[in-house]
């Protein structure tokens, strides 16, 4: 009756994001094998994007956090290791030898570039930049948006284009009840912005953002949404019909969205699609954009393409933010492929020149590119931590292991404020109580300084 | 190919019909709900998922016995013979009876003992085999005190059912009929349809909780916020108002009962206006129930758990009954009545005519099983030798009752300890026998622990949907097998069905007519619904005794007094715990289900109030140290703005110790118990229940 | 009354794992899952256990009569996710905005 096990399986995850933490929760599922976890994190704080991603004012989906990630997080097998910046004084050949197996699940921290003139004057951005400023992200919070200009423009039509938008025309009195940082609710208060045009390059049966998302944009009574470009020839009209569910039920809430009337709008996004930026104008600050628009072709759904009509016009912004995609860097010495911004892998294990590297893993979005929804991240770990698993099972994983109390003291050595998942609460219960006295979720703190000082690290 | 077995499941009252499918290697491939059985329902996913339990790797398979020390945490066990665990059982068992008589073996029944119909007829035959009285079961934590009751008022142990489906107005106390499928009320999950309908033909439903359950919806009702523990004045509060206003049915009291004046004059200290404070309540609400009690052609109420476990579970369950049948509702469609169903008798049950002489003094009971001894005197009893041997029949009192490290300690002084069982759980880990019982897909039954608490009576068989596996027999074969070896039981009853077969032949019927009926069920006809005046008053005068002479003898109107005083004094910001009945556990038992034991349901938060965590700087998701004079725990803060200030809740179940149970123990949660009030002057007189909900605790930040 | 999934659906498949009736799709071993917004219910096979509710760790799911108001249109998007999936034919959304 009493089973024999092998002594607990060490795993590292590097990256607390969903990818991380959903990879943590399959180990400590495992009934047959003991998993050990440490999750580093460069970040004092645990929960990458949805901490620092998703937007203030969807307080549901952050809930992800309290009901799933912090359970994992609390387990007392798993252990967060926060502010360990991997690549910096801990490089993978630490970890390779420190642990049985490693799991790299570090996201996306670069974006896309539009790859067009004027794409680095003062006053163009990613919207990466933004979203994480508003979100309270400590490397963002000292960055400055001039939110001066009557009208911003977005290129892109993704579900981050959207948020983007979103935050830019909400009502503020919506934004104070949310943990967005500080700094931006003053900043968005100073606001001019009255239209945020939004650039698509395809057409109208093509925007990339979800339905819920859009959707969302015809709850505000002060925020007028506005189609351009969005009428078909006489020979195209049957597309529309021919569109899968999902596509047609955003052609509908589209239609659906132009057509509310409005007593008095305070501000609109404008949808302007079959439109692609050439170059954004200005001479050290932004001044405009000049477009070029685009023609669909092709006479179905899947074949639809776009041809550039040469025909230009200009619009005046102060503000651009391209949103055409998040991107990852490269790790240290870890494969990477430059094209696709990914480390490359099969199925989760890690590849060198085209050979499985033994005990190296990678899930999220550093293993299949910037798409899908928080839980897609669940499958995407489902699979890595399989192999894994296999890997285990097959006698791949080398076994010799750095104790959890040597590895510990490795880590405080190299890196100076270290913070655990105790300290982490600490910032968590002060972030939630100051939320509590304003009627928050939390108030959050937006710099490595205050939030080590909350976490009672000494820098 | 596979065949379809129609089944029950036996988690809960409903016993909701199940269907399951078999392939041609005898595995169950599926569980789903029976919709064609003619009772209707639709089992829930707990039923559903007990496919999960079934094929739980870490469940028991053969009988083992200890080999290390009891006191230590973890049992190392070896696997044994059938034939050597029941030897060695029943020497060890006869030695100690007799060094020291029968009653130094006691007998534990879990819950699920309930849902096991030949297993309870012979865990109550196995005592009478032994020859002890010293019983105790689970119930002394969630529901003695309703059996108590109805031995007070009615002087059998027929506990009246609310006729929900035809009523115009329900007080629905300490209960989330919505999660936890109501208790002693029986009728195949609805999904929460009949409390709807209550609303949909124009009755109203007022929850009393201090929570507002998953039951309370615009769907349904609302909830009156009431203080934890203060149920009883609640009650008296509306029957004092109902009878200065007049609604009292004086015919009915003149025809049927007696002791209705003192039963008033009780009331009448705990007028709205007085209760007010202590109940959390406003005079003006309270009242305006009482204005709708009477106003509703027909009126009932139901108190469950959440009531009977505060401390006056008896007094409230007695108010609850009396404040129907004095308001002409006993009886009455739509009121409160007692079904017919199975063996639809009630013998006279006289309270605590059971006594024991212990070393803690005369300790006295009502009935074996239903209403034993309580479980808070089960520790000093070991600890002061009256128990040496305890026979735990499908229980984990370890977790489930109060105190844990008490009785775990004592338990390590038992010479013997038995745990029959299908898991691995906490108390067979410290047992030196432990002995793998089927489960529910394993074995044949009736749902006849539901009998006279359907509003559609009626008696369901099942075959075993699959042999058992592995080692694993039937609970009454492990007991009467035990027996026979210690030269207590002869009979010849090579199915066990005997004592349910003779229940059976009370309507004619048996195992063997059932087998052959449509669903193997016969449903049975309603009578009407006064019948229940005939069938059920059982004092020698044949009335409702509405001011129970034992009740007075036993001082627990003087006790309600002082415990108000006591709760008036308490100080505002005061903290109470009541149980939280959540859909992904059920007590103990479903632990080990990978499923249910996911994120934010792999333990057990602690529940609070918004307001009475800022008070304290306690935020969301802080870990906490919940404690109060009896123990103190660890666990992380929930903030729940559905329950009111000065509650906190906790579900019950959770905690360590059962290390072969790897997901349970993985994720242990806290185990609540260990506050629990645990010495004998907390528990209630008569009824011998626990204080295991609403008592005091303090909430503190840790770390 | 079924339950339904909503807007705030982040496609974790907790919900999923825990429906005793299989009654929520798309399945994560499904190619379909890959491009899902979200998760539906299927209104006609779910049993109202309400499993899911508890599980769901972004409270995106309600009983459909307990909608809140900004959301009451998903009850048909549940359902015509199984219309569709059944004919492969699309169907305009009546979207409430
Ligand atoms: C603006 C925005 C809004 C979104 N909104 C939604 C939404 O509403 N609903 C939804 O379902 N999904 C949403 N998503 C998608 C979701 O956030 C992503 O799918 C998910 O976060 C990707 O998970 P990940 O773990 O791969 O990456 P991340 O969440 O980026 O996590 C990576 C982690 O790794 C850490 N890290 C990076 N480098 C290192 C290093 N060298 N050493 C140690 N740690 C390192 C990072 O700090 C980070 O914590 C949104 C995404 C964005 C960008
Ligand atoms: S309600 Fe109770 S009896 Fe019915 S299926 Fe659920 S757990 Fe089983
Ligand atoms: S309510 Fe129950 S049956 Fe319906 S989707 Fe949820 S889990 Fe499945
Ligand atoms: S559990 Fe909730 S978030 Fe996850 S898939 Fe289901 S509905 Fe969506």
């Amino acid at each position: 009756m009493t089973t024999q096990k092998r002594p607990a399986l060490r795993v590292a995850v590097v990256g607390a994001g969903p990818a991380g933490l959903y990879a943590v929760g399959q180990l400590l599922d495992q009934v047959d094998v003991d998993v050990d976890v440490d999750v580093l994190e460069r970040l004092p704080t645990p929960h990458g994007l949805v901490r620092a991603g998703v937007a203030p004012d969807h307080p549901l989906k952050k809930r992800v956090i309290d009901n799933m990630f912090e359970f994992y997080l609390d387990h007392p097998r798993v252990r967060f290791f926060g502010n360990v910046e991997l690549g910096d004084r801990v490089v993978p050949a630490d970890l390779a030898l420190w642990y049985d197996a490693v799991i790299y699940a570090v996201g996306a921290s670069d974006d896309r570039k539009l790859g067009i003139p004027g794409e680095d004057l003062v006053g163009s951005y990613a919207a990466r930049e933004f979203v994480a400023w508003y979100n309270g992200h400590p490397d963002f919070s000292d960055r400055q948006f001039d939110l001066s200009s009557e009208r911003a423009v977005i290129v892109g039509t993704g579900n981050v284009a959207l948020d983007v938008a979103r935050i830019l025309t909400c009502d503020l009195e919506v934004l104070r009840q949310t943990e967005i940082a500080d700094y931006a609710l003053d900043t968005l208060s100073r606001s001019k912005i009255k239209e945020v045009l939004i650039l698509a390059r395809r057409s109208h049966m093509q925007g990339a953002f979800n339905n819920p998302e859009l959707e969302e944009l015809g709850e505000s009574s002060t925020v007028a949404v506005e189609l351009r470009n969005a009428t078909l020839t006489p020979e195209q009209q049957c597309l529309e019909q021919q569109l899968d569910w999902i596509d047609r039920r955003k052609v509908a809430t589209l239609k659906k969205l132009q057509q509310r009337q409005l007593e008095n709008p305070e501000k609109r996004i404008v949808f302007q699609f079959l439109t692609s930026p050439e170059r954004i104008l200005g001479d050290e600050r932004v001044a405009g954009v000049s477009l070029q628009s685009n023609r669909l072709v092709g006479d179905s759904p899947d074949t639809l393409a776009i041809e550039g009509t040469g025909e230009t016009t200009e619009v005046a912004t102060g503000l651009v933010f391209r949103s055409i995609g998040y991107r990852g860097n490269a790790l240290a010495d870890l494969p990477f492929y430059d094209s696709t911004g990914t480390i490359p892998n099969a199925l989760g294990r890690v590849l060198q020149h085209n050979e499985i590297l033994p005990g190296v893993y990678v899930t999220g979005w550093i293993k299949r590119g910037p798409s899908g929804v928080i839980g897609s991240n669940k499958k995407c770990a489902r699979e890595t931590t399989s192999c894994l698993l296999e890997d285990l099972a097959a006698g791949r994983l080398k076994g010799d292991v750095l104790s959890p109390v040597a590895v510990e003291a490795e880590l405080r050595q190299r890196c100076k404020a270290l913070v655990t998942q105790s300290d982490w609460h600490r910032i968590d219960s002060a972030e939630r109580l100051a939320g509590t006295a304003q009627s928050r979720p939390r108030v959050k703190f937006t710099d490595r300084a205050s939030l080590l000082l909350a976490a009672g690290v000494p820098e | 190919m596979t065949k379809q077995v129609k089944t029950f499941c036996r988690i809960c009252d409903p016993a909701c019909p199940l269907t399951a499918s078999v392939d041609d290697s005898g595995s169950i491939t599926q569980l789903e709900p029976d919709r064609e059985h003619p009772v209707g329902g639709i089992a829930c996913h707990k039923g559903l998922s007990y496919l999960d339990l079934h094929r739980d790797q870490d469940r028991l398979n053969a009988p083992l016995r200890r080999e290390n020390a009891k006191g230590d945490a973890a049992g190392i066990f070896e696997e044994v013979s059938w034939d050597t665990a029941t030897r060695e059982c029943a020497e060890r068992l006869r030695a100690i009876i007799s060094e020291h008589g029968p009653n130094a073996v006691a007998i534990y029944s879990g819950n699920p003992g309930v849902y096991n119909a030949r297993g309870m007829t012979y865990g109550g035959a196995f005592s009478k085999m032994l020859g002890t009285s010293m019983m105790f079961s689970a119930n002394t934590q969630d529901m003695s005190n309703r059996m108590v009751a109805a031995a007070g008022l009615y002087g059998s142990l027929s506990i009246m059912t609310p006729d929900l489906v035809n009523t115009d107005y329900l007080i629905c106390m300490g209960s989330n009929p919505r999660v936890s499928k109501w208790t002693v009320f029986s009728t195949p999950n609805d999904s929460g349809r009949t409390m709807e309908a209550v609303k949909q033909r124009g009755g109203k439903i007022c929850f009393v909780n201090p929570r507002v359950t998953e039951s309370s919806t615009p769907e349904t009702g609302e909830t009156l916020l009431i203080k934890p523990g203060a149920d009883v004045y609640f009650l008296a509060a509306v029957l004092h108002e109902l009878n200065v206003t007049g609604a009292l049915d004086q015919e009915v009291i003149a025809r049927w009962g007696v002791g209705m004046e003192e039963a008033l004059a009780f009331a009448s200290q705990y007028p709205a206006e007085r209760v007010q404070g202590v109940t959390g309540i406003a005079a003006s609400e309270i009242k305006a129930v009482a204005a709708d009690f009477r106003a509703a052609g027909a009126a009932t109420i139901y108190v469950s758990v959440g009531v009977n476990q505060g401390r006056q579970g008896l007094l409230a369950a007695w108010l609850a009954d009396l404040i129907v049948f004095a308001t002409g509702n006993l009886g009455k469609r739509g009121g409160m009545y007692k079904p017919t169903g199975l063996a639809d008798f009630y013998p006279p049950m006289p309270i605590d005519s059971i006594s024991v002489d212990t070393s803690l003094g005369e300790l006295r009971y009502t009935m074996g099983g239903p209403a034993p001894l309580p479980t808070i005197a089960l520790a000093e009893l070991i600890n002061n030798g009256d128990i040496k041997a305890l026979v735990s029949l499908a229980g984990n009192p370890l977790l489930s009752a109060a105190g844990e490290d008490q009785l775990r300690e004592a338990f390590s002084k038992l010479e013997l300890l038995i745990a029959v069982d299908i898991q691995r759980n906490a108390t067979a880990e410290a047992s030196d026998y432990v002995l793998p019982a089927t489960d529910f897909l394993e074995r044949a039954d009736i749902n006849f622990v539901a009998k006279g608490l359907q509003p559609i009576p009626y008696v369901q068989y099942t075959d075993p949907v699959v042999q058992p596996a592995h080692e694993r027999r039937d609970d009454w074969r492990i007991l009467t097998d035990i027996a026979r070896e210690m030269g207590a039981y002869q009979g010849e009853d090579p199915d066990g069905w005997g004592i349910v077969n003779q229940m059976l032949a009370m309507d004619e019927l048996s195992i063997d007519d059932l087998k052959a009926m449509p669903h193997q069920t016969k449903i049975f006809e309603n009578t009407p619904h006064d019948d229940l005046f005939k069938k059920c008053l059982k004092h020698a005068d044949g009335k409702v005794h509405c001011f129970p002479p034992e009740f007075v003898g036993a001082g627990i109107f003087e006790r309600s007094e002082a415990i108000f005083q006591e709760l008036d004094l308490e100080p505002d910001n005061a903290l109470k715990m009541i149980s939280m009945r959540t859909a992904y556990m059920h007590n103990s038992w479903m632990s080990n289900l990978k499923k249910f034991r996911r994120g934010a349901q792999s333990t057990n938060p602690l529940h609070l109030n918004p307001g009475d965590a800022a008070q304290r700087e306690v935020a969301d998701g802080d870990k906490v140290r919940v404690f109060n004079q009896y123990g103190s725990i660890e666990t992380r803060v929930r903030l729940d703005e559905s329950l009111r200030p000065g509650a906190v809740a906790m579900t019950h179940g959770y905690g360590g110790g059962r290390g072969a149970m790897r997901i349970a123990e993985a994720n242990p949660g806290a185990n609540p118990n260990k506050l629990v009030p645990n010495t004998m002057d907390t528990v209630e007189p008569l009824s011998n229940m626990s204080w295991i909900g609403a008592y005091p605790v303090e909430v503190e930040k840790v770390g | 009354m079924p339950y339904v999934i909503t807007s705030p659906c982040v496609a974790d498949y907790s919900c999923l794992e825990i429906c005793p009736v299989d009654c929520i799709s798309p399945n994560p071993d499904d190619d379909a899952f890959d491009h899902a917004e979200q998760l539906y219910i299927d209104p006609d096979r779910c049993i109202d256990c309400a499993a899911c509710v508890d599980a769901c760790p972004v409270n995106a799911i309600y009983k459909q009569e307990l909608l809140p108001p900004r959301w009451t249109h998903y009850a048909e998007v549940n359902r015509d996710y199984f219309r569709n999936a059944e004919k492969r034919i699309a169907v305009v959304q009546e979207t409430s905005l």
